[in-house]
């Protein structure tokens, strides 16, 4: 069997070595195109999944504002020219197709135009839930956020549900960035007891955005004078996923 | 009688081209063609010939290939390309010069065109 | 006799030692090794009372200095491009495996890889042939068509959003029960091909010149048929259901907050 590969190998035009090395490099050109393409170009890293996804959305070039998390569950704040988006990537358990090694979806896409406020649906290093604020009137330099949470939008079968107050009011707050941004960072409860926060950022963990709760935003100058004082809800998951 | 080094060294790859002229050759068959064509003025050595047989494959003037010698073993052969007769031509038209130029030199200048 | 054999080895192995990609060394040293062997059946030929081993003494040293033979060979014989074609070869192995490995990781490999191999000669028939999606301007082969064509347009127009262009071919205005709808070939090339995804379609929305806007997520507004696709692109027939009759155009955007203004001219009808 061997020995007739051999014989049929010899029957080809034999090349020099400079275009054997060529062929052999083509080659595996070639199959590396065909295997990347056969398992959809994976990506390496959350991040890269995710501005793929921006990609695919022609929501490029943007920048990244904030990241939250790290490992398994990520989520990015990015601002592009009239837009600002927040999404996430997750890290698939199952490798059974290569393509969706990271689930990555956008959740919210807002024009920038007038006041936003949006929340990362994963928890920062100090596991707060970090909401984001953009587009406030000149002079406001600090601010105060209040957001009422409740357990509707929770896994009510998670053995903590039942325990967990059926809704609360979260207070957190920031000063103005450099890039124009506020990041309130609502904090969980210290570990003894059981937190609404918790249990939300836990149940959301995978696929959700943060859900539409109402918030109070009061904004103060540098004096600490009240410049403004705004109350509306949170906005609505867009589910956008990648779709091949 | 030996050479002048610098005398052969200078036309050894006309030399070698040209035997490969008639037909292929190996290399132990060249140095003795050519010991036989200059009724053995000529004894290439070997450290010689094997470098300068590479050389031109390498520059593709030669290509080789293995074959059942007379002798019943298999031999490397070497064949002319036709970048080789190229060159074989070139160094014979430059040989032709030189050869001509030498002697007008030794005959005392009789084909001189001017007069000093 | 053992001496005299490693004369020859010892002269064989200086002569090549310079050359040091091993494949060409063996064969540099097959073609001396057969020319020393000439050499020796030679003189025995002529000195018939030699020995074997004279005779072999005698070959070597005729042969020359070893050293300088293996210098003039080493200066020709460099082994860079011999280490190439090593390491090009184990390239090749390594991932002719990881394709064997590798590839029955998606279900159903034979399709997908015959859509793998397809695709490409697939989208260079499409471009030859500038094909899109004709087949609903003309009513051709769709088992549910019933309706009049009013007009034919050729829009033509181009915009670029993202790492993407978009562009906007034929249209053609149908007239389907009791409403009008507009179909616009629309066709988006990325710049990366890795990026493209059908995803996008949904999110177009159209207004026209009366102030009626065509939300996406309204019924109606889409497209319809099939999404072709090739390495990088994607084309479909986009389609606006109950376009007013007096619209004279129509402007196609995308998500909010960015800037996409197509706009086409629904007066400039094609003869």
């Amino acid at each position: 069997m061997k020995t007739v590969w051999k014989n049929l190998w010899a029957k080809l035009p034999q090349l020099p070595r400079r275009w054997k090395v060529v062929r052999n490099l083509a080659a595996v050109l070639l199959l590396s195109a065909l295997c990347l393409r056969l398992w959809g170009w994976p990506s390496l890293t959350p991040y890269g999944a995710f501005r793929r996804l921006e990609g695919e959305y022609l929501l490029t070039p943007s920048e990244l504002v904030l990241r939250t998390g790290s490992g398994k569950y990520q989520a990015f704040l990015t601002e592009g020219e009239n837009w600002v988006s927040v999404g996430r990537a997750s890290q698939m358990s199952s490798y059974d197709d290569f393509r969706y090694k990271y689930d990555v979806r956008l959740h919210h896409v807002l024009p920038k135009a007038g006041l936003i406020v949006v929340a990362l649906p994963v928890a920062a290093e100090d596991h707060a839930m970090v909401v984001a604020v953009k587009g406030v009137p000149k002079g406001a330099v600090s601010g105060e956020l209040e957001v009422e949470m409740n357990k509707d939008g929770m896994w009510p079968e998670s053995h903590a549900f039942h325990q967990l107050k059926s809704a609360e009011t979260f207070t957190a707050r920031a000063e103005k960035e450099e890039n124009g941004w506020f990041f309130f960072h609502l904090e969980q409860h210290p570990l003894e007891e059981y937190c609404l926060l918790e249990g939300i950022l836990n149940s959301m963990s995978v696929w959700g955005a943060v859900p539409e709760f109402p918030y109070r935003l009061t904004l103060l100058d540098e004096a600490g004078n009240e410049v403004e004082r705004v109350e509306g809800t949170l906005p609505p998951d867009q589910r956008i996923q990648g779709w091949r | 009688m030996k050479f002048d080094k610098g005398l052969i060294a200078g036309s050894s790859t006309m030399l070698v081209l040209s035997l490969l002229e008639r037909g292929d050759m190996y290399g132990y068959q060249m140095i003795e063609e050519l010991a036989r064509r200059s009724n053995d003025a000529f004894q290439m050595k070997e450290g010689t010939l094997y470098p300068l047989l590479h050389a031109l494959e390498k520059d593709k003037y030669l290509t080789s290939y293995q074959q059942e010698a007379p002798t019943g073993r298999q031999r490397k052969y070497y064949r002319l390309t036709r970048k080789g007769k190229t060159l074989l031509d070139e160094k014979k038209a430059e040989w032709a010069k030189f050869h001509h130029g030498v002697n007008d030199v030794l005959s005392g200048g009789a084909n001189a065109l001017s007069f000093s | 006799m053992n001496d005299k054999k490693r004369s020859i080895w010892s002269w064989l192995d200086l002569a090549t030692a310079g050359i040091r990609f091993k494949p060409d060394r063996e064969a540099v040293r097959q073609e001396l090794t057969d020319h020393l062997e000439d050499k020796i059946a030679d003189f025995q030929r002529i000195f018939p009372d030699m020995t074997r081993a004279e005779a072999q003494d005698r070959a070597v040293s005729e042969m020359g200095d070893p050293m300088e033979v293996g210098r003039e060979l080493a200066r020709i014989h460099k082994p860079w491009l011999g280490y190439l074609w090593r390491v090009s070869r184990i390239l090749v192995q390594v991932m002719v495996c990881v394709a064997i490995v590798g590839v029955p990781f998606r279900s159903n490999p034979v399709e997908n890889l015959r859509s793998a191999l397809w695709t490409p000669v697939q989208d260079a028939w499409e471009r030859w042939e500038n094909r899109a999606v004709s087949d609903v301007l003309y009513g051709d082969g769709q088992p549910d068509w019933d309706g009049e064509r009013i007009a034919l347009y050729s829009f033509g127009e181009k915009a670029r959003l993202g790492h993407c262009t978009i562009s906007v071919g034929r249209g053609a205005l149908w007239q389907e029960g009791d409403g009008t709808s507009l179909y616009v070939e629309l066709r988006l090339d990325y710049d990366r091909p890795w990026e493209a995804g059908k995803g996008v379609l949904f999110y177009f929305w159209a207004e026209d010149d009366l102030g009626n806007r065509y939300d996406y997520d309204r019924p109606g507004v889409g497209y319809r048929g099939e999404i072709l696709e090739g390495i990088g692109w994607l084309a479909v027939n986009y389609r606006v259901d109950d376009v007013s009759p007096e619209a004279e155009w129509l402007k196609l955007h995308y998500m909010p907050g960015t800037d996409l203004d197509l706009t086409l001219d629904l007066t400039e009808v094609r003869p």
